[in-house]
C-alpha cells in the first residue's frame, strides 16, 4: 500500500447528509463513515432513510466505510442497558450488512474506579461476541478513554480475554493520548496485529487539560502512525472533534484533514521527523 | 403534542420519585432540570449510574439546562463547554433538545454567533440548541425579531407567561417564531403586587385557549411541558394536585 484510504465521519461535518457528503468529496476522501445523521443515530434510520443513505452516497461516488453505534457505552452493573445495547448491536449488524459492510465498532462499557477488572468486561460482552459470531460479523472494540479499554494496552487484554476471531480493534490514537498512553508506537503496538479500523484526530494538553488539535498539530506522533497504517490495507476515518476559535465544525475538518494529508505526504516521500 | 412537565415542580423529591409522577399523573414525558445543584441531574457525562437507572423507561422531552449565551467571549467559551456536555446527555436519553439562555448583549451578531456554534455543535450530537423566551432579552418582541433572522439552526423554546410578563402579545410573537419553534412552557399566571403568582391553567393572564389553539393550526407537534415552578416559589401549591389540573385543562388540545 502506498496510500491511506481515507474516509471521514460525516457528523463531524454537518447533520445533513448531502451537504457533508459533498465536502467529503470536495476533500477527496473516498469514504464516509456514519454515525449521526439528520439529527438521529444511524441504527433508529427508517427503511427508507435507509435507501436515501445508499442513493446520496452513491450519487456522489462515495462509498461507505461503516457505521457508528453507541453499543456498549453503559454502565457494567447494569443487566437492563447491557440487554438494551445488545438490541442497540442487532440494530447495527443488521444495518452493516445492508451497506455490505462487515464490521461495525463496540465500546466496553463506563469506567468506573476499582468496581470491575477486564476479565469482567469481557463476560460482560459474551452475548455480544456470541452474536457476532452467528452472524459471521465481526465487532471493533474503540479505545474509548471513559471506558474500561481506553488505551491499546488494555484493548490487548480485553481482545485476549475475548479469544475470538469475531472482535478485533478500532484503533484510536486520540483518545488513547487522553487516556495517558503514548499512542504510537506504545500503545499502537499492543493492537496493531488486530487494527481492523481507525479513528484519526489529534491532541495535546494546553491549560491543564487534554484538548483536541487538528491532526500534526498536536502531540501524536502521526508521520510513525500513518507510516505504519500505509502498510495495512484499512479504511482510516477523520474524527475531527477538533474546533477551530470560529466554532465552524466543518472548517475544523477542513483544517484537519489538510493536516493529515500533509503528514501523508511526508511519510510517502520518506522524510520522517521523528525517531522510531 | 405530547404533554409534558419539569421536574422544578418537585424540587424536594428525588429523581426516582419525579420520573413516577410522570406516568402517574398521566404525562408523556419529563423536561428534566439539570444543574450544579443536582436537582435532578447534574452536568456530567456520562451521567450516574443510578441516575440512568432512574430515568430509564422515562421520554425525556428535553433538558432544561443553565448555558448562557450573550456577546460576552468569556461566557460564550464557558458555555459551549456546558453545552458539549449536555448535548452527550440529551443523546444518551434520546432528549429532543437542550434549553439555553440568551443573557445581556447589545451586539446581537456576536450572541447569534454564539448560539449558532452551539446549535452546531449540539447538532453533531444529533441534539437541538433551544433558546428560551425568557428574560432579559428574549421575552421582548423587539429583541426577538432583531435575532431571529440572524440564527441558523437554533430553535426557540417559547414560554408565553414570560413574554406576557415582559409586556408583549402572544398574537405578536407566535408568527415571528412558529417556523423555529422547538418545545413550549405552559404555565399561567395573575399579577400580585407587580410579579407573577403562578396559578390554575385559565384562571390568569396568559391566554392559553388561543396559544394552545394556535399551535394545533400551525400543525406544532413537539412538547407541551407544564413549567410549575415550585423551586422558586415554595409557597406555591403542591404540583401532585396543579398537574393533573393541567393535564385536564390541555386534553382538549393534546388528546
Amino acid at each position: 500500500m502506498d496510500r491511506l484510504k481515507l474516509a471521514v465521519i460525516s457528523d463531524e461535518i454537518s447533520q445533513d447528509f448531502e451537504h457533508a457528503l459533498k465536502v467529503i468529496k470536495e476533500l477527496g476522501a473516498e469514504y464516509v463513515e456514519i454515525r449521526n445523521l439528520w439529527g438521529k443515530n444511524a441504527v433508529e434510520l427508517s427503511v427508507e432513510e435507509v435507501s436515501r443513505v445508499k442513493s446520496l452516497v452513491r450519487s456522489y461516488g462515495l462509498k461507505i466505510s461503516n457505521i457508528d453505534s453507541s453499543a456498549f457505552k453503559c454502565y457494567l452493573g447494569d443487566a437492563q442497558a447491557r440487554a438494551v445495547n445488545l438490541g442497540i448491536l442487532k440494530k447495527a449488524i443488521e444495518l452493516s450488512k445492508s451497506f455490505d459492510v462487515g464490521f461495525t465498532r463496540i465500546f466496553s462499557f463506563w469506567w468506573q474506579a476499582g468496581k470491575y477488572k477486564l476479565a469482567d468486561v469481557a463476560e460482560a460482552l459474551k452475548p455480544a461476541v456470541e452474536l457476532a459470531e452467528a452472524e459471521g460479523f465481526t465487532l471493533a472494540v474503540e479505545n474509548e478513554y471513559g471506558c474500561y479499554a481506553a488505551t491499546g494496552f488494555e484493548t490487548r487484554q480485553l481482545l485476549n480475554s475475548l479469544q475470538s476471531k469475531a472482535v478485533k480493534s478500532l484503533w484510536d490514537p486520540g483518545n488513547a493520548f487522553f487516556a495517558r498512553e503514548n499512542p504510537w508506537p506504545d500503545g499502537y503496538h499492543f493492537v496493531k496485529d488486530d487494527v481492523i479500523h481507525v479513528h484519526l484526530k489529534d491532541a495535546r494538553v494546553e491549560n491543564d487539560a487534554f484538548k483536541w488539535m487538528p491532526i500534526g498539530k498536536g502531540d501524536i506522533d502521526f508521520e510513525g502512525q500513518i507510516k505504519d497504517l500505509l502498510a495495512k490495507d484499512i479504511v482510516v476515518s477523520l474524527e475531527t472533534h477538533y474546533v477551530p476559535p470560529s466554532h465552524d465544525r466543518e472548517e475544523g475538518t477542513k483544517e484537519s484533514f489538510a493536516g493529515m494529508l500533509e503528514v501523508v505526504k511526508k511519510v510517502t516521500k520518506g522524510r520522517r521527523r521523528f525517531q522510531q | 403534542m405530547k404533554l409534558a412537565f419539569s421536574s422544578l415542580a418537585y424540587p424536594d423529591l428525588t429523581l426516582t420519585d419525579v420520573v413516577k409522577r410522570v406516568s402517574k399523573m398521566g404525562y408523556d414525558a419529563l423536561e428534566l432540570r439539570v444543574a450544579d445543584d443536582g436537582r435532578h441531574l447534574r452536568p456530567s457525562y456520562p451521567i450516574r449510574e443510578e441516575d440512568g437507572v432512574a430515568l430509564r423507561g422515562v421520554e425525556v422531552s428535553d433538558l432544561a439546562a443553565y448555558a448562557r449565551f450573550s456577546d460576552n467571549p468569556v461566557e460564550n467559551e464557558s458555555s459551549m463547554k456546558l453545552i458539549e456536555t449536555l448535548a452527550d446527555i440529551a443523546s444518551a436519553l434520546r432528549a429532543l433538545g437542550v434549553r439555553v439562555y440568551a443573557g445581556n448583549a447589545s451586539d446581537f451578531d456576536a450572541l447569534a454567533e454564539a448560539l449558532n456554534s452551539a446549535a452546531e455543535l449540539a447538532g453533531s450530537h444529533s441534539v437541538k440548541v433551544m433558546v428560551e423566551t425568557h428574560g432579559p432579552l428574549l421575552d421582548k418582541v423587539s429583541n426577538l425579531a432583531r435575532l431571529l433572522p440572524k440564527l441558523r439552526g437554533v430553535w426557540i423554546l417559547y414560554d408565553p407567561a414570560n413574554v406576557i410578563f415582559a409586556g408583549g402579545k402572544h398574537e405578536e410573537v407566535f408568527p415571528l417564531i412558529r417556523d423555529k419553534l422547538a418545545h413550549v412552557h405552559v404555565k399561567d399566571y395573575v399579577l400580585r403586587d407587580n410579579n407573577p403568582l403562578y396559578c390554575a391553567p385559565g384562571q390568569g393572564v396568559v391566554p392559553l385557549t388561543s396559544i394552545m389553539d394556535d399551535l394545533k393550526s400551525s400543525g406544532y407537534n413537539g412538547y407541551v411541558s407544564v413549567e410549575w415552578e415550585k423551586m422558586w416559589h415554595p409557597e406555591l401549591p403542591d404540583p401532585d394536585s396543579v398537574l393533573p389540573a393541567y393535564r385536564v385543562y390541555l386534553k382538549r388540545w393534546i388528546g
